[in-house]
């Protein structure tokens, strides 16, 4: 059993010392050297002082730094907190401000933007990494020194409830939230994911998200945990979604993960059929849910693949996967959330925290080696998101509140069905916008749709939805309103139906639900709901 | 063709930002999945070119460099 997110790394540094542990670009980082790299820049961190549990910014584009800023402060016993470099400067201050950050590890490129945010946050915080310090009073260490090192490292004394890191998401009030995950809880989340996904170094794994949404965390801690290779996706590759075919035939990649919403934009817009997609064993998805229609298209497109769902906020990491085969595909209407991991309970409740029965929907809320520690700095709300429970014997058991509705059926299987704070009450009837954008999904025209709930100019909450067709599509809104007096009740159906070329996107490639207010914000005689 | 290629990309973008021409407009944010589809469109107007879905790569539109390259070989 694993301790530590690096215990495995120094082995397949010595097995396979060779092979390629990331790419990007025509650049690659062999497991050697993220090895030796890590242990390098680990000394390194050690020597300038920095304690154990000391927050460490990984402040880059995406590049080869990244895995060995990641594995470096790991080993360093550190915390690493990734930074967005597309972040507006307020923003990652304030991170490094209520993180009381050590040092910011970043490149060239963003070292004037590190000091910015350095100055602006008012904590005394190194940047390590550029080749000059672009304050000249300040003095660095550029990246080829803190790399450089070859003697042996021995990582400090260190227990596996050690914070590994912190990612910040956008709290629904604005303010950051940093979820804080220790190596115990980072691995109880890959147990869960090659419990049912086997991922092993005959595997190429490609990270198309960035590393500030928890996601990259398959690639960045699953291919060295396991010895696969990762394939690092260009921001532009992601952007254009007609690179990626032609990336994954070069690679070879055999292990496709990402938001539904690229996966989409890849199968209609990236023409899948033009590149060799015969490598791809398995085409995971999580984070928001995918249409039935586009898993079909999936494993159309990728012939020998089988799809994985990973089901988990960021506060619980996947804690749930649903594994659906080709044979499987046709009949579902709906994809499930899967069955917990091994290790790990669901407890579905309702508004008053009782427990419902199976086959009634509720919100759940999910005890797994694989939830969070807490959040940063935010003792208060721990009450709030997690439940406490005597199970078996008296022993008191604690569950994370997820906020999502499900139903869990005889066998263990959940189904999703919403956000608990995505249902609305239009006219005095409860709508879930998931629903919503179901219904919407579900038609052959719309490639993606989103839904969002907006007051009108008289104050009364009402629904509007965006719509990406699919490509050829020629049908107009008047013909989505139709679609939807077909299969929505009158109070569901969104009253204002955009056309729109893209979706408003998150960093993430989520859609954005932020950008979608803004676009219905645009439309004279609506206000925004607040 | 490249003074053309910085107008499209800055209309396109909506914000006040000097593209560099070796820069990689889609890594430094300037350029987002939404305004890249702005600025295709734009492109095959203000070019008269139609641009094949399967080539709007980042091979192609990385850089007001490479955007010129792919055009020139459009056109020829």
């Amino acid at each position: 059993m694993m301790a530590f997110l690096d215990d495995t790394l120094g082995a397949h540094a010595v097995v396979q010392p060779e092979k390629p542990a990331f790419i990007f670009k025509d650049k690659t980082l062999s497991f050697a050297e993220l090895h030796d790299h890590s242990d390098a820049l680990a000394a390194q961190l050690r020597a300038l002082g920095l304690e154990r549990g000391a927050r460490i910014g990984v402040f880059f584009y995406r590049s080869l730094e990244v895995p060995v800023a990641v594995f470096g402060s790991l080993k360093a016993a550190t915390t690493f907190v990734p930074l967005d470099p597309h972040a507006p400067t307020e923003r990652l201050a304030h991170i490094v401000n209520s993180t009381d950050m050590s040092a910011i590890i970043t490149s060239d490129v963003l070292a004037t933007k590190a000091e910015e945010i350095i100055q602006k946050s008012g904590v005394d915080c190194l940047v390590l990494g550029p080749t000059e310090a672009a304050d000249t009073c300040k003095k660095t260490i550029s990246w080829s020194e803190l790399v450089a090192g070859s003697q042996r490292y021995v990582t400090p004394d260190r227990v596996d409830t050690d914070l590994a890191y912190i990612i910040f998401t956008s709290g629904s009030t604005g303010e950051p939230k940093g979820i804080m995950h220790s190596h115990r809880t980072a691995l109880g989340y890959l147990d869960t994911l090659l419990e049912r996904i086997d991922i092993g170094r005959d595997d190429v794994m490609c990270a198309l998200s960035p590393l500030i949404f928890d996601m990259s965390l398959n690639e960045y801690f699953g291919g060295p945990v396991c010895g696969a290779s990762v394939v690092i996706a260009a921001d532009g590759q992601v952007k254009l979604p007609a690179s990626l075919g032609p990336l994954f035939e070069k690679h070879g990649v055999s292990i496709y993960c990402s938001v539904p919403s690229l996966l989409v934009s890849f199968l209609e817009r990236g023409s899948p059929e033009n590149a060799d997609l015969s490598a791809i064993r398995w085409v995971l998805t999580g984070g928001e849910p995918l249409a039935a229609k586009h898993l079909r298209s999936a494993l159309d497109a990728m012939p020998n693949a089988q799809y994985g769902n990973l089901y988990g906020p960021t506060e619980t990491n996947s804690c749930s996967v649903e594994v659906i085969t080709r044979e499987n595909s046709d009949n579902i209407s709906s994809i499930p959330i899967g069955r917990m991991g091994r290790n790990s309970r669901a407890l579905i409740i309702d508004e008053n925290d009782v427990s419902v029965p199976v086959g009634e929907t509720g919100e759940l809320c999910v005890q797994a080696a694989s939830v969070m520690m807490g959040y940063w700095g935010k003792t208060e709300s721990k009450d709030i998101v997690f439940l406490e429970r005597y199970g078996p014997g008296g022993v008191k058991e604690t569950y994370y509140r997820t906020g999502d509705q499900v139903r869990i059926n005889e066998s263990g299987t959940l189904h999703y069905l919403g956000r608990t704070d995505r249902l609305v009450k239009i006219r005095g009837y409860r709508v879930e916008l998931d629903e919503v954008e179901a219904a919407l999904n579900a038609q052959d025209d719309v490639a993606e749709a989103a839904a969002i709930s907006f007051c009108t100019a008289d104050n009364t909450l009402t629904i509007g939805a965006a719509v990406l067709l699919s490509p050829g599509s020629e049908t107009c809104a008047d013909d989505l309103h139709r679609a939807m007096s077909d299969v929505l009740p009158s109070y569901a159906r969104p009253s204002l139906i955009e056309i729109l070329p893209e979706l408003p996107r998150t960093a993430s490639q989520k859609i954005s639900r932020r950008g979608l207010e803004e676009i219905f914000q645009n439309h004279q005689g609506f206000n925004n709901a607040q | 063709m490249h003074s053309k290629i910085r107008e499209i990309l800055t209309v396109s973008a909506g914000i006040k930002h000097a593209f560099q021409d070796d820069e990689d407009v889609l890594e430094t944010g300037a350029i987002d999945s939404m305004s890249a589809v702005r600025a295709i469109a734009a492109l095959e107007e203000a070019f008269e070119v139609k641009i094949p879905a399967v080539e709007v790569t980042y091979e192609n539109f990385q850089s007001v460099n490479a955007i010129a390259n792919y055009l020139k070989g459009l056109i020829d």
